[in-house]
């Protein structure tokens, strides 16, 4: 999880008041993620001046050698960084050179889920949301639970080229690496934030090597090749296309207003909506180190590189079952009480939602009240 | 429990803000999610009516077992002439204003009624009183 290393952290408290799910408080002078209700977006870090608020990566030194064969995969959206395909060429050299002995990309499995998201979405009833995106379907499964079946049931991009090497490399003990250009991404691995489901062993992201790859650029190159899919899954203003059927979200702001008007069956004339949690899509993922507008300039003058065509996957590797996780839920009856009683709560404080409790809002200070973990003490407007 | 929002005729730019306070708190209350969808779109369509066609009004959310939800919607007026044609699909008598916006196509009431699994409806000049119940079937 997102991990806080504030010993002069100055309690300015603007990660809880821009987290869009409030999973932030701050509890005896230490920020606290609430994991259950955190989504793995960029904000509360971009929020912090200090950068207190880090999500770690793995270091390659501890785990390089545990495995015979260690391959690295690539997204799509470092090509941003690059200006020209022998640029990105020489990049993936240098993140060999770093020690592994195998650098795939794999537009080849985005451009196949591409095709697969639109034959998909074309071909069965209603409205259908991308998977691809890490933190939207987060948040989809915790602040839009009457859409989550609506999500395609296609595993991730970087899970699905996973599972692809694995099947290669059978019986043998080889280590997956996932290049993350997002936070959200940094979450699909096994380490080091635990993810035991996934295909993936380690995850770093972009910026945490990039001093090394810098060290290590020279004129060698690595020939790699580039499918058009990657070109329209990483780029929120190519995914569209030419159909009119299908729309682009950036941000969570832009996804709210979207998501809200789904629920309220406003949207009647599309089958397919993109979600992309950072700006211009992937590209605006927080590890790269051009901005996105560049990038979107850079990448798409590329576009000439990029073939056509894309891998065959089995269906196996492809889909995945959405299960909605069957959390203890406290009978209505029970909850119906906690909720009656957190309302009466609230009516004692001032609802300013001015944050000094350390709460993102009076609610969430009534609902610690209830849960007795804090006081009516603990609101220094009533305490004046 | 009863929640009651109030909604201001003729204000569309807030259209819909009721509504989505009612759906955060059937999430809080981890409303299953068929349910859920349905409570939100009778809601909505509601509210929007409200808007629209009424001199002003509110909506009540009243739970108080799980066996059942309501949604109660009473305004002030002018209240609706032929309730049965009202539950036509398509037959609508909203203001130009309103379909510029996007509204008045005619599916309100009948998107309501067949979201709810009771639906009781009584107008009069001096204002129209729907309640919905929500049941888990």
């Amino acid at each position: 999880m997102i991990s806080y290393t504030g010993e002069k952290c100055s309690h300015c408290i603007k990660c809880i008041q821009s987290c869009p799910t409030q999973a932030i408080s701050l509890i005896k002078k230490e920020i606290q993620i609430d994991e259950s209700k955190c989504i793995h977006c960029d904000i509360c870090v971009k929020n912090c001046k200090n950068r207190y608020l880090k999500v770690e990566s793995v270091h390659m030194n501890e785990t390089l050698h545990l495995h015979d064969y260690n391959i690295i995969l690539i997204p799509t959206s470092l090509l941003s960084d690059c200006k020209s395909l022998e640029d990105f060429e020489k990049t993936c050299s240098a993140i060999k050179k770093l020690g592994f002995d195998e650098v795939i990309q794999y537009s080849d499995v985005e451009s196949t889920l591409y095709q697969d998201y639109i034959s998909y979405s074309e071909s069965h009833p209603g409205l259908w949301l991308t998977s691809f995106c890490p933190t939207m379907n987060l948040y989809i499964e915790k602040e839009y639970p009457t859409l989550y079946e609506r999500i395609l049931p296609f595993d991730y991009p970087v899970e699905v080229a996973a599972k692809k090497i694995r099947e290669k490399f059978k019986d043998q003990n080889i280590g997956i690496y996932s290049l993350c250009e997002c936070v959200g991404k940094m979450f699909l691995a096994k380490q080091p934030h635990n993810n035991h489901k996934s295909q993936i062993d380690y995850a770093m992201s972009v910026s945490h090597i990039f001093p090394k790859i810098r060290k290590l650029l020279s004129d060698d190159q690595e020939t790699m090749t580039l499918f058009k899919g990657g070109l329209s899954l990483n780029v929120s203003d190519n995914f569209r296309g030419d159909h009119c059927c299908i729309a682009a979200t950036e941000g969570i702001n832009q996804a709210t207003s979207l998501l809200e008007l789904i629920e309220f069956g406003r949207i009647k004339h599309l089958n397919l909506i993109a979600l992309y949690a950072c700006y211009q899509g992937c590209i605006g993922g927080y590890y790269l180190w051009n901005n996105p507008f560049e990038g979107f300039y850079n990448i798409e003058s590329m576009q000439n590189e990029f073939q056509e065509g894309s891998a065959s996957i089995d269906d196996q590797l492809k889909y995945i079952e959405r299960l909605v996780d069957e959390k203890s839920v406290e009978s209505f009856e029970e909850r119906l009480k906690w909720f009656n009683q957190v309302n009466e709560v609230l009516e004692k404080l001032p609802q300013f939602d001015c944050g000094a409790c350390g709460f993102a809002n009076c609610r969430g200070l009534a609902e610690s009240i209830v849960n007795h973990e804090r006081t009516l003490e603990t609101c220094r407007v009533n305490k004046r | 429990m009863i929640q009651t929002y109030q909604v201001e005729a003729n204000n569309y730019e807030d259209a819909g803000i009721v509504s989505q306070r009612v759906k955060q708190t059937l999430k809080l209350m981890n409303v299953p999610p068929p349910i859920l969808k349905r409570i939100a779109i009778a809601c909505y369509e509601g509210e929007i009516n409200l808007v629209i066609h009424s001199e002003g009004g509110s909506i009540s959310l009243i739970m108080e077992d799980s066996q059942s939800i309501k949604l109660k919607l009473d305004d002030v007026g002018p209240g609706i002439a032929d309730i049965e044609q009202a539950l036509i699909p398509g037959y609508s008598t909203a203001s130009r204003e309103a379909r510029e916006f996007g509204f008045g196509a005619g599916m309100g009431l009948v998107n309501m009624k067949a979201c709810a699994s009771a639906f009781e409806i009584s107008s009069s000049p001096n204002g129209t009183h729907i309640c919905m119940e929500f049941r888990n079937d």
